[in-house]
């Protein structure tokens, strides 16, 4: 599939060691998905602005999870977990993300209970 | 020492929870920017607003001159809305509806007399923008840059 549904308009890596332009980024028409969201019937959005919020989205993953990945190597765990990107948002000042995203692990973590309990039956 | 870590199950999920969640969060600060300004198109002009006067989305300040490298324009512009903010209320419906609606331009001549009366601050940037309607076209290019 050649689509670029990148910001990026360039596709082709010069070399393995390269990220592509485009895999930098989260889908640009994911992420203008998402903004149509919360605005209003009426509310246009720019391409230049979706792109502008890919670039900021991909900027806040990784400011959160260094955050987390520093918390981790600091108390020795190799795994980075849920309740390490919760503190992280928390510490970084994203306190009214944190709460809501700790009851959302919350019941992420009971359904997978309840797979790992009650195995799907064979057909 | 940089040791290898690895991440859980569980952090994609939750990342993209967050990241709706953040993406929402400016989106919606951005519109009501641009609402302000009587615009119902979201530029990065207005995300760029909104990350500079947000104390959490301060990380973001420093990748955002690459994108509006044309910032300053728009911050030059409001100064001007401001100013005609401060004008009477004929001026700034009369501004508003212009940028509204191009064709405006044609039926009201009564407003053109009331802006000829509004103050220097105000006319220069008013009469640039009625004698030449190229020039919001000259703005876009510009923001493209």
């Amino acid at each position: 599939m050649m689509d670029n549904v990148g910001g990026s308009s360039s596709n082709i890596a010069e070399n393995s060691g390269i990220i592509r332009e485009q895999d930098r980024l989260l889908p640009i028409a994911n992420v203008g998905k998402i903004m149509k969201q919360i605005l209003p019937p009426n509310a246009k959005i720019s391409k230049e602005s979706k792109e502008t919020m890919q670039e900021c989205v991909s900027e806040f993953i990784s400011f959160v999870t260094s955050e987390a990945s520093e918390k981790c190597r600091k108390e020795r765990r190799k795994t980075v977990n849920g309740d390490d990107i919760c503190w992280a948002l928390g510490s970084l000042g994203f306190d009214d993300y944190a709460e809501p995203l700790r009851r959302y692990l919350q019941r992420y973590r009971e359904q997978e209970l309840d797979r790992a309990n009650n195995p799907p039956k064979r057909g | 020492m940089f040791t290898k870590q690895m991440i859980s199950s569980e952090i994609p999920m939750l990342m993209s929870k967050a990241c709706e969640i953040f993406i929402q969060e400016l989106t919606f600060r951005a519109w009501m920017h641009a609402e302000k300004n009587n615009k119902s198109i979201v530029q990065p002009c207005d995300v760029a607003k909104v990350i500079m006067q947000t104390d959490t989305m301060n990380f973001l300040t420093e990748i955002i001159p690459n994108n509006l490298g044309d910032f300053s324009v728009f911050d030059a512009k409001e100064e001007n809305i401001a100013n005609i903010a401060e004008e009477n209320e004929v001026s700034l419906s009369f501004t508003a509806g212009f940028m509204g609606n191009p064709m405006m331009k044609m039926d009201s001549e009564e407003n053109a007399g009331n802006i000829v009366e509004g103050n220097q601050a105000t006319l220069p940037y008013t009469s640039g923008f009625m004698g030449n309607p190229m020039n919001m076209m000259n703005m876009d290019n510009v923001r493209m840059k």
